[in-house]
């Protein structure tokens, strides 16, 4: 059995030589060929030749990789936009990746896709399933709905949406050699290997429940009859709330999201206000269902301090004695807002469960992917959703 | 509302007993009439549970009454709690559009510590030279009168520079703009020449300066050495600047298994405690140690604590007024 990873990074103005160094990085210190690359980086360098420098070291190796809102590897958020990149060499994981395009077209069919591809595949050894879908275009809560139709209902899914540096322009997504935008780009890890998922936010509800009167997908008409924007309205005053009709994704209202209690996790499910309408609808970053109850919930340094730890605890412990090996984070961009300057304390947090030197890639995310409380061992009851402000852990385990 | 509440409950809980009077009555008419056993067994049994539905009734309306009063106070302590949260929010929101518009300042500020440090940087070194070619003798002759002055103005004119540099680089820790070149180094060879220079100092205040620990096996650290030398000098000068003459400073370098640790001891004026939380913040000076020495800027334990965390390691200190100051840094160890 052998598993080792390693990360690289690297900033500067040459879109690809910051890819080539980033991946040279990485597999100089592997010191072996890998087997897998994942590339996460920031939307301001050229995508395509950032992609062409990767490939330049990493030549035929599988790679997936997103942009991002935001890199994070072992050392931490990256400090300024870059490119991360994680070398994998296993003996015991076969990697195997497909993609699934115009999400815009349907959200599920390309879910669906994706899934069955990579089934395909990798046959039935596979075990897991890392996604990274593009969420500008399409609803992600519908995507990963594709990916189970696919897989299965009870199918471990962890996942990040891709992100572009808090612009909400266009985000995209890379398998091989080539950059997509719009699609969904699909990892399956098969063969016998240890996995844990740690997922966990630590918003807390602040006002009383609410029942969704109206909604339609991932748009909140109406919270007890009345247009939805009344629950900021009660809360942030109307001078603050109308703030919410300006500004897309409003950095006081990412810090006040709305929960969704949901059978299968102690904690609600969280979704983040995008946009609001004329008419008081907000447009939230996933589907809210009608008929069930919502409130405004508060976070805190602290808290999320709390629970970055114990998510990473719990995805160490599903490991049953396997030392950490490589860690993913899929980690909400609001995360990050609400941390500021603080956020390396998150990182860090995470790293006191997970191993100060355990090689660690991952990105500020426009929503998570994963198994509601992180339940990968019963699959009766590994529930795949789609998250918003959540920190997802994957840690891969020997 | 409450009233018919009231009401309502009265008549639920009342039902029963108020059923078994009428029983009763019904029971005693019927038994005038007839000799039949049965209606004066039912009249004992109706009038024993009607008594006994009475009390229980008194009982528990008394109990439904007070929950109902408890249920009251907790509706207008959850109405009070839900406009508090309000109250929270909207202060968290003014507080933080507040912590918003001051970080904007900050930043301004910092640009303009930047700017005017950059600006004033080109003509104190042109002063410097000029000075300099003067005190040459560049320009003519100088009696000795003139050479005295112009000596105290290049002294001055140092010191503007060395504040301005100081500026400058804590600016550029603050907004991590400072470049790093690491490389595996044995710390002896940089403390070396490091102490080299510092005892030159150190004897004009017939201070003398203690190395223990040398150790040429001692595991090689990765650091940016121009970076460790400014620590390490800045550690130095502090110890030297604020140690009466005659004093000491105790050097040690030890190492575990994942750091190296760097102690330097002096016996100098020491940091009152009060004042120890604000001994790495930027233009910081204690006000014992303003009195000692008037130079300085403030910066230096700011700079020296930034490069310390980029390196990894970690900056602290042990003092107390008048009984001397001993800083400890450590740095991660190359494997």
């Amino acid at each position: 059995m052998s598993l080792i990873a390693q990360v690289g990074i690297s900033d500067g103005e040459d879109s690809y030589m910051v890819g080539a160094n980033a991946c040279q990085n990485a597999v100089d210190k592997l010191g072996e060929d890998p087997d897998l690359i994942i590339v996460f980086a920031s939307v301001q360098y050229d995508q395509e030749k950032m992609l062409s420098g990767v490939r330049s070291v990493s030549k035929e190796t599988l790679l997936v990789g997103s942009s991002t809102a935001g890199e994070i590897t072992t050392a931490g958020p990256a400090k300024r936009h870059s490119v991360a990149v994680m070398a994998i060499k296993s003996s015991d994981i076969q990697f195997s990746a497909a993609v699934g395009e115009n999400i815009a077209a349907d959200p599920r069919v390309a879910g669906q896709k994706v899934a069955a591809e990579v089934r395909k595949l990798a046959g039935d050894k596979l075990k897991a399933f890392i996604m990274l879908p593009d969420v500008l275009v399409g609803n992600g809560a519908d995507t990963v709905r594709g990916v189970l139709d696919s897989l299965g209902e009870h199918f471990p899914v962890v996942g990040g949406a891709s992100g572009d540096d808090f612009k909400f322009v266009k985000t995209y997504q890379y398998l091989n050699d080539k950059v997509y935008s719009g699609a969904v780009v699909g990892l399956g890890l098969a063969g016998s290997f240890k996995m844990g998922i740690g997922v966990k936010h630590g918003w807390i509800p602040i006002s009383t429940p609410m029942k969704v009167t109206k909604s339609s997908g991932s748009v909140l008409h109406e919270l007890n009859g009345q247009p939805a924007i009344n629950i900021y309205k009660n809360y942030f005053g109307e001078e603050e709330a109308q703030q919410l009709q300006k500004e897309t994704l409003a950095k006081l209202a990412i810090t006040y999201p709305l929960g969704i209690v949901v059978t299968g996790s102690e904690e609600m499910l969280i979704r983040d206000p995008i946009s609001v309408d004329e008419h008081g609808s907000i447009t939230c970053a996933a589907e809210i269902p009608e008929g069930s109850s919502i409130q405004l919930m508060i976070g805190s340094y602290m808290k999320a301090i709390e629970v970055a730890q114990i998510a990473a605890e719990n995805a160490v412990a599903q490991l049953e004695g396997a030392a950490p090996k490589a860690v993913i984070i899929f980690n909400c961009i609001a995360r990050n807002k609400l941390f500021g300057e603080r956020a390396g304390d998150e990182i860090s947090a995470i790293q006191t469960a997970v191993g100060t030197d355990t090689p660690l890639i991952g990105f500020y995310t426009y929503g998570e992917q994963a198994p509601l409380g992180g339940e990968v061992r019963n699959l009766d009851k590994c529930n795949p959703a789609f998250h918003n402000e959540t920190v997802v852990i994957c840690v891969l385990g020997e | 509302m409450e009233k018919y509440k009231k009401l309502e409950i009265i008549f639920y809980l009342s039902f029963p007993f108020t059923a078994l009077w009428l029983f009763s009555l019904l029971a005693l008419a019927f038994m005038g009439h007839t000799d039949n056993l049965f209606w004066q067994y039912a009249l004992i049994f109706s009038a024993t549970f009607a008594v006994i539905f009475g009390l229980q009734f008194l009982v528990l309306y008394k109990e439904i009454m007070s929950r109902l009063t408890e249920a009251n106070a907790l509706q207008k302590a959850l109405q009070s709690q839900e406009y508090a949260a309000k109250m929270l929010v909207r202060r968290d929101l003014e507080l933080s559009r507040a912590n918003e518009k001051l970080r904007e300042l900050d930043a301004v500020k910092s640009n303009f510590i930047s700017v005017a440090a950059h600006q004033l940087r080109t003509p104190l070194t042109s002063i410097k030279w000029t000075i300099n070619m003067i005190l040459n003798g560049d320009l003519g002759p100088l009696t000795t009168e003139q050479r005295g002055f112009l000596m105290k103005g290049y002294e001055s004119n140092e010191r503007m520079i060395i504040l301005v540099n100081d500026m400058l680089t804590s600016d550029r820790a603050e907004s991590d703009k400072l470049q790093y070149q690491f490389a595996p180094i044995q710390i002896f060879d940089l403390m070396d020449n490091v102490l080299y220079e510092m005892t030159i100092q150190a004897n004009k205040k017939n201070i003398t300066i203690e190395l223990e620990g040398r150790d040429a096996n001692l595991p090689r650290v990765t650091i940016d050495t121009e970076k460790i030398r400014a620590v390490l000098q800045n550690l130095f000068e502090n110890a030297i600047k604020y140690t009466p003459a005659g004093g000491k400073i105790l050097v040690k370098v030890s190492a575990d298994k994942t750091s190296l640790k760097v102690t330097i001891q002096d016996t100098g004026i020491g940091i009152p405690e009060e004042q120890q939380k604000n001994v790495f913040n930027r233009f910081f000076r204690a006000p014992n140690a303003v009195k000692t020495q008037t130079d300085g800027s403030g910066l230096g334990l700011f700079i020296t604590k930034s490069i310390i965390e980029k390196h990894g390691g970690k900056i602290w200190f042990e003092s107390a007024q008048n009984k001397g100051a001993t800083f400890y840094f450590t740095v991660p160890i190359t494997h």
